[in-house]
């Protein structure tokens, strides 16, 4: 789910742009400098996770985790997102050099939003906290799949049902999004709970 | 739809359209992901990161072009690129996309693993705009016979036009990050104003994408080798959640390690910079032709 | 548990170079790691760390480099606190190698890795340029220069990141488990290279051998507290205070002659008991049909690189095969080939049965490995859960799976550890799970990659003790000549690709008795082929 260059007109793509970069320019002072080489790293771990597929019937689907990476790093979800893209676009092609201001806002501020909700959701126990998680992550992948609907019917009305069609596409990823939130934390929660205990994060200011 | 042209297609022929275009798409996908061999290859496949801009032979002018101005030249480029509005010019632009591959000597498969990589996504916009685009006056209609479809040609033009600018900007790719090791490219992007801590950050975290990816495989074989099959079910799922929390503990338990390993060398905040540039006047010229180009298809495009 | 002992070097007349006032240390939420740590160190020491797994070497050694400072004013580093202005001096004066080389390899090239330390110093580009040039070239990587990490070996890692190190010119060096994982080759490189080191060397290591090579002072550690500090020789020749320790190395000994046989002949003749006669054996292995037959088995890397040249192996039933090898000499990609998770081309006959591309997908049913790294194969929350993973997939009956994990888990010795988490384990106890977890499957053949690399000689011990104890045809990759002959009747070396001989493994050890004693590092693979063509002149 990355939308690739040459779709959005270019006010979007350079309002994208700005807003992406301010909301980085943020999540980087909300990171403590001590955390930014950390927050580097784990950004490496999330694009590898993100290449993890998942069987889905006769065809696969990759993970996202916005969810997760929200809810592991807080404030500094948004700048590992940006970066996270930027490297899947310069290696892969996943999105593009020129849409990686939208995807980073489609993407960014969903974790922003998921590190929030896991955090006030999150009640003592593990059932609680991996309740927490799935709803986070269904959540997060649910409003990135709204973005980037949104973010195609920018384009012009002859994409209202392009993004209808790409938002109906990814309600079986949003599903599977939550579950894998789900478990993930759940393991965390077993194997490492401060992780989830000194949340947002290990990473947070 | 009282002003559109309309012109009645029959079944036939939009059966043969249909294949004609899914054959296309076979082919590729075929290209791509069947030249390391069947089932095995695809698996590999999914833990396969390509690398940029390790190729330090000096082949092309772009490997000799000042690292700023061709950043800020190709990516001014891209972005006049992405107002094309019209199919014809668009497919000019990807043309000269081409020729810019060709010039720079970049690896075939490397492009046509980028090529590949967005046919999900922009083979939604063939498929679907020629039909759902709104219907204005002017437009030119097919009907296919059977069914009450309406196959508007401004559409499947629309979506040509996104297809040949994404890959057109796509190819551009090449030449900018190929070309130079990725270290310098991102000095060059440093230079041009951005800052510096993404710059640190984005190659700390190009580094660590090699080192997870080597835990990942492993961590797949050895569930491999106990049996792990994917399917589309619960426990894969709860299984892959284990697996994505195993990696991310011991990424952050490595985190730790690097940042330790950081400071013991003297990180204070900021990693130091060597890298020189030097443009010289033929890298302005060149500086400036790609973004003329650009100008140059979009006057035309506004005029066509 | 005998008397604390300090040796005669602590009385000095000069200032010690760092002085470490009753330090206590743990970590958030743990126990104590480091008790009441009385230490003094001189300029010019060579001083070695050891003790078992999770005694405090490590947390001990993070201090001395300021990384951990809870308690700064216990830690004095020429004669002031390592705070502040002073730790950010000091820093560039003490270098500290950890054990994965990829901490200290965060940068792009090798280049900007090594010039990442003289930079912070201060020195300009002309000046760091040489520094790198020097550095590199003394570790013998200055052609790689403008590489990635990632397009490097292990062994040149390694060295890379020492040369990150050295570049600074730090006068005290720290290094944390400088030789695990590499080959002898890589390890007398290693050596020397700190041999000729002038200034202060702090040295943690399993490896005691190694240790009297480049040591003179030792430091033993037990659970956060300093036991011995001595000299290096009177650690390695009260083998009795060892054993207390873990440290027991008389079973490497024992194969090696009298040397430093110092009066526990009880204790060596138990640990020679478990190694069945290797005659019997082979008879026993001849009387079967083979279980693995290799014939022309060939693999190249989707990259071109040769992985395996040509290989013609027989492996009998209840046979135990030693794969010997430098790093890169092909010996893990034999073992993925073997499990099929690899396919070259040649021939492959498991069991009577010919290994097509269909069926290799299920010989891991038959074939169980034992991955270097643990962490490679544990991906679950508990102990119970890892064993029942296989098991699961297998789908078994519970009460089945029950009984399996049970009856694994007690074959391990880790019996009571159910709802353990693997991830909090020791690395001895996670090693003994990894063998459960593919021991429950019932493989015919268990295929074991280093298995001792990173373990203390106790976790080494009971390691030996329980694959000795499995009835069940192995093959054993390693560096480790002694454990090799403790545990295998043969031994196949390889070199790029192919396997140049095969032979018994007492051939190879059979040597005078001085050599052998250092064989752990001297023996390089073309004075083993020597051997093994000695005694198979064909």
């Amino acid at each position: 789910m990355h939308i690739s260059d040459g779709v959005l007109p270019i006010s979007v793509t350079l309002g994208s742009y700005a807003i992406s970069m301010v909301a980085a320019a943020w999540s980087v002072r909300k990171t403590r400098a001590e955390n930014l080489p950390k927050t580097a790293v784990m950004t490496s771990a999330f694009f590898v996770a993100s290449l993890v597929h998942v069987p889905l019937g006769p065809t696969s689907v990759h993970l996202l985790l916005p969810g997760l990476i929200g809810i592991m790093l807080g404030p500094s979800a948004f700048l590992s997102i940006f970066l996270g893209l930027f490297l899947q676009s310069i290696l892969f092609q996943f999105g593009g050099l020129t849409s990686l201001g939208a995807n980073a806002i489609m993407m960014g501020f969903p974790a922003l939003l998921a590190g929030w909700t896991f955090n006030i959701l999150k009640r003592k126990g593990r059932t609680a906290h991996i309740l927490a998680g799935a709803f986070s992550g269904g959540l997060a992948t649910a409003l990135a799949t709204l973005a980037l609907a949104l973010l195609l019917v920018s384009a012009g009305e002859d994409f209202t049902a392009v993004g209808k069609l790409a938002f109906a596409a990814h309600l079986p990823v949003i599903c599977i999004e939550a579950i894998i939130s789900g478990c993930t934390i759940s393991f965390l929660y077993k194997v490492r709970p401060a992780f989830l205990n000194i949340s947002p994060t290990v990473l947070e200011k | 739809m009282n002003d559109a042209a309309a012109i009645h297609l029959d079944f036939k022929l939009f059966i043969l359209a249909i294949a004609l275009l899914s054959l296309f798409y076979l082919g590729i996908w075929f290209l791509a992901f069947n030249r390391s061999g069947s089932a095995k290859g695809r698996e590999k496949e999914k833990w396969f990161v390509p690398v940029v801009g390790l190729d330090s032979s000096k082949k092309s002018f772009f490997h000799h072009w000042d690292v700023r101005l061709k950043i800020a030249s190709l990516f001014s480029y891209c972005l006049l690129i992405s107002m094309i509005s019209e199919a014809i010019m668009a497919l000019f632009a990807l043309l000269i996309s081409l020729g810019a591959v060709l010039l720079a000597k970049t690896p075939f498969s490397r492009l046509l693993r980028r090529m590949t990589a967005m046919t999900g996504f922009l083979s939604m916009f063939i498929l679907i705009l020629p039909f759902s685009a709104v219907q204005k006056p002017g437009d030119q209609l097919i009907f296919i016979d059977p069914f009450t479809l309406a196959f508007n040609l401004r559409g499947l033009q629309l979506a040509l036009t996104i297809v040949f600018k994404a890959a057109a900007i796509a190819m551009m790719m090449e030449p900018l990050f190929n070309t130079a090791p990725l270290p310098a490219t991102v000095q060059g992007m440093q230079r041009l104003g951005v800052p510096a801590v993404i710059c640190q950050m984005a190659l700390m975290a190009h580094r660590y994408i090699f080192v997870f990816l080597h835990e990942a495989k492993r961590m797949n074989t050895g569930m491999r080798l106990r049996g792990f099959r994917k399917r589309t079910d619960m426990e894969t799922l709860r299984v892959l959640g284990n697996f994505v929390g195993m990696l991310l503990i011991r990424s952050v338990d490595r985190t730790e390690r690097v940042y330790q390993a950081m400071l013991a060398r003297g990180y204070d905040g900021t990693f130091p910079t060597h890298d020189t540039f030097q443009a010289t006047g033929r890298d302005w010229l060149l500086g400036f032709f790609w973004p003329g180009i650009a100008l140059l298809l979009l006057l035309l495009d506004s005029k066509y | 548990m005998h008397k604390l002992a300090h040796g005669s070097t602590l009385a000095r007349e000069e200032d010690p170079l760092f002085k470490i006032d009753s330090l206590s240390f743990r970590y958030q939420y743990g126990p104590l790691v480091l008790r009441e740590i009385e230490l003094s160190i001189y300029q010019g020491d060579r001083l070695a760390i050891a003790g078992a797994n999770g005694s405090g070497k490590s947390t001990l050694a993070k201090h001395l480099n300021g990384l951990l400072n809870s308690n700064p004013s216990k830690i004095y580093y020429q004669g002031k606190p390592l705070t502040e202005q002073h730790l950010n001096k000091s820093r560039f004066e003490i270098g500290l190698l950890f054990q994965d080389p990829d901490d200290h390899l965060f940068c792009n090239t090798l280049y900007d890795d090594v010039a990442f330390g003289p930079l912070n110093q201060g020195k300009t580009r002309e000046e760091t340029e040489n520094i790198v040039h020097e550095a590199l070239t003394q570790v013998d990587l200055e052609p790689h220069k403008d590489k990635a990490a990632h397009c490097l070996s292990y062994g040149q890692k390694k060295r890379a990141a020492l040369a990150a190190i050295l570049a600074m010119k730090p006068t005290t060096l720290i290094l944390d488990e400088p030789t695990v994982n590499l080959d002898t080759k890589q390890v007398s490189i290693i050596i020397e290279l700190l041999k000729h080191f002038q200034g202060t060397l702090i040295c943690i290591s399993h490896d005691l051998f190694f240790l009297k090579e480049i040591c003179q002072r030792a430091l033993v550690l037990q659970k956060g507290v300093i036991h011995h500090n001595y000299s290096i020789d009177e650690l390695m020749a009260a083998p009795a205070s060892l054993r207390e320790h873990g440290l027991d190395f008389s079973f490497r000994s024992s194969c090696c002659g009298n040397h430093h046989q110092h009066g526990n002949n009880s204790h060596i003749q138990a640990n020679e008991q478990p190694s069945p006669p290797p005659a019997a054996v082979c008879e026993k292995g001849l009387s079967h049909p083979p279980l693995i037959q290799l014939k022309n088995f060939s693999y190249t890397y989707p990259n071109g690189t040769v992985g395996l040249d040509n290989i013609n192996l027989t492996i009998h039933k209840g046979e135990s095969l030693a794969l010997l090898g430098e790093n890169g000499a092909g010996k893990s990609t034999l073992a993925a080939s073997l499990t099929g998770i690899l396919s070259g081309s040649g021939s492959y006959v498991f069991n009577g049965q010919k290994i097509s591309q269909k069926n290799r997908k299920t010989l891991w049913k038959d074939v169980g490995i034992i991955f270097q790294d643990s962490a490679d194969q544990l991906f679950c929350p508990t102990c119970w859960e890892e064993v029942a993973f296989g098991l699961k997939q297998r789908k078994l009956p519970k009460q089945e799976i029950h009984r399996r994990v049970h009856n694994a888990l007690d074959m391990v010795h880790l019996n009571g550890f159910e709802e353990r988490v693997p991830l909090d384990m020791s690395g001895g106890e996670r090693k003994r799970l990894a063998i459960a977890s593919v021991i429950c499957l019932q493989p015919q053949v268990l295929i074991m990659d280093e298995p001792t690399a990173g373990l203390d000689p106790q976790g080494e011990e009971m390691f030996l003790k329980i694959i000795s104890e499995l009835d069940i045809t192995q093959i054993l990759i390693s560096h480790d000549l002694f454990f090799i002959a403790q545990h295998c009747q043969k031994a196949i070396i390889m070199d790029r690709g192919a396997a140049v001989c095969e032979c018994s493994t007492k051939t190879l050890l059979h040597d005078d008795v001085e050599k052998r004693c250092l064989v752990n590092f001297n023996l390089n693979l073309c004075e083993l082929q020597e051997r093994c063509h000695k005694s198979h002149p064909n």
